[in-house]
C-alpha cells in the first residue's frame, strides 16, 4: 500500500493501516497502525486507539518530523528500528495505562526524520507483542 | 336497427383489440422490469443471499485499500480474522437503516467479526451526507477498488469473508436482524460444507480449520504433507 510517493507498506494480516500528511503539508506524513480497527477520532500518538487494545493487541505510529531535524542529535539514529522486547517500558507511554506498555524510538532514513512510537496491549506479553510490531516494521519501505 | 347492432360489434370488437394490445404491452414492460431487477421488494422478500458459487471471480482481495472521509489512505486487512463488509451508499433508502445501526459500537456481528463499512469513492458519493452518516466506531473505507474486485451489485449489500480471506456468506437483507441470520446461516453452512467432507468433528472444529485455511480435499487432512 502506497501512502504518499515516499512511503510504502505492507499490511501484515489483521492490521488496519492509516497514513496522511498533517495539515496536507507534504512531507509530515503520519502513519496509524493497529490490530484493532483505528477510530476516526484519534490523537496524533493514539488516543483513541489506545483504550481499545486487548492484551495482544499493538499500536504503531509514526510521526515524520520537519526535514530540518535529520542533521540533529535526536535523530541520528540511521534506518527504521526494530524494537525488541526489552525495550518496551510501561513508563514510557505518554499517558500511563494499566498493563500497557510503551516505546518511542527516533531515526532517520532517505532524508526524512522519523519518530516510531509503539504501545503494546500487555505489558506481560511484550514478546509476541513486539513480534507484531517487527512484522509491521519490515514492511515499511521508505525513500 | 341491424346497422346499430353492427356499429356495436364492431365498436366492441375495436375496444376488444385495443384492451389486448394493452395488456400485451403492460406485460412486456412488466418483463423488462423484471429482467432489469425491479421489483425486488426486500420488505416481502427479506434477506436474499447470493451463494459464492455465483461469483465470476475466484479470489477477492486480502485487503480493502481506500481513504476515509478525512482523506488518509487506509488499507484494512482482511486476513487473520473474519471480517463483515457492508457495502453502502448514503443515497439508498435501505441503507439508512443500516447506517444507523452501525452509528455505534455494533455488539452482534456474528462470529465475532469485525465490521467495515465500504462505500464507493467520492466520484459517486456525497462527502456531506457520508459525513452525516459516518459511523464513530465502525471504520468506514470509501473503496472503488472493493466495490470492483467483490463485484458488489449495489447497495446494501454485505459480504462475509473468514480469516483466510475466503468469502462464505454474502448476499443482502433490509434490516440488520436479517443480515445477522443471513450470516449466522452462512457461517453454519460453511461449517457443514467441511463436516460433509467427512474431514473433521464437529462445527467449531470445522471454522477453526477453515480460518487457518484448510479446506475440503486439503492433503494435511488426510495424513499427507501439505
Amino acid at each position: 500500500m502506497r501512502i504518499d510517493a515516499g512511503f510504502d507498506i505492507t499490511v501484515p494480516p489483521g492490521w488496519h493501516v492509516a497514513g496522511r500528511n498533517r495539515d496536507n503539508v507534504p512531507g509530515t506524513l503520519l502513519v496509524h497502525a493497529a490490530t484493532v480497527p483505528l477510530p476516526r477520532i484519534r490523537g496524533d500518538f493514539g488516543s483513541g486507539v489506545l483504550p481499545t487494545l486487548d492484551p495482544d493487541d499493538v499500536f504503531v505510529c509514526l510521526f515524520e518530523y520537519d526535514r530540518e531535524a535529520v542533521g540533529t542529535a535526536l535523530f541520528q539514529s540511521k534506518g527504521v528500528p526494530r524494537p525488541r522486547p526489552s525495550e518496551f517500558d510501561p513508563s514510557a507511554m505518554q499517558w500511563v495505562r494499566p498493563g500497557m506498555s510503551g516505546g518511542q524510538w527516533f531515526f532517520n532514513t532517505s532524508g526524512r526524520a522519523w519518530c516510531l512510537f509503539a504501545v503494546l496491549g500487555s505489558h506481560a506479553r511484550r514478546q509476541p507483542g513486539a513480534l507484531k510490531v517487527g512484522a509491521l516494521l519490515r514492511g515499511v519501505r521508505i525513500r | 336497427m341491424n346497422a346499430a347492432v353492427v356499429a356495436l360489434g364492431v365498436a366492441v370488437l375495436l375496444l376488444s383489440v385495443l384492451v389486448a394490445g394493452l395488456l400485451r404491452s403492460h406485460a412486456e414492460i412488466l418483463r423488462a422490469l423484471h429482467e432489469l431487477g425491479a421489483g425486488l421488494e426486500l420488505d416481502k422478500t427479506g434477506a436474499v443471499p447470493i451463494t459464492p458459487e455465483q461469483r465470476r471471480t475466484a479470489s477477492t482481495p486480502d485487503t480493502v485499500v481506500g481513504r476515509t472521509l478525512g482523506d488518509e489512505v487506509v488499507a484494512v486487512s482482511l486476513l487473520g480474522g473474519e471480517t463483515l463488509i457492508a457495502f453502502l451508499s448514503s443515497g439508498c433508502s435501505t441503507c439508512q437503516g443500516f447506517w444507523k445501526a452501525f452509528r455505534h459500537e455494533v455488539r452482534d456481528v456474528p462470529g465475532g467479526a469485525r465490521l467495515l463499512v465500504v462505500t464507493r469513492g467520492l466520484d459517486e458519493e456525497s462527502p456531506s451526507a457520508l459525513m452525516e452518516r459516518q459511523p464513530t466506531v465502525v471504520p468506514l473505507v470509501l473503496s472503488d477498488e472493493a466495490w470492483d474486485a467483490f463485484e458488489v451489485p449495489g447497495a446494501p449489500y454485505f459480504a462475509y469473508v473468514n480469516s483466510s480471506g475466503r468469502v462464505i456468506g454474502e448476499g443482502t437483507g433490509n434490516s440488520w436482524k436479517q443480515v445477522v441470520e443471513l450470516m449466522t446461516q452462512a457461517r453454519a453452512d460453511a461449517a457443514l460444507q467441511i463436516k460433509g467432507s467427512g474431514a473433521v468433528r464437529d462445527g467449531r472444529d470445522s471454522l477453526a480449520l477453515q480460518d487457518a485455511g484448510i479446506e475440503p480435499g486439503h492433503p494435511s487432512l488426510y495424513g499427507e504433507s501439505a
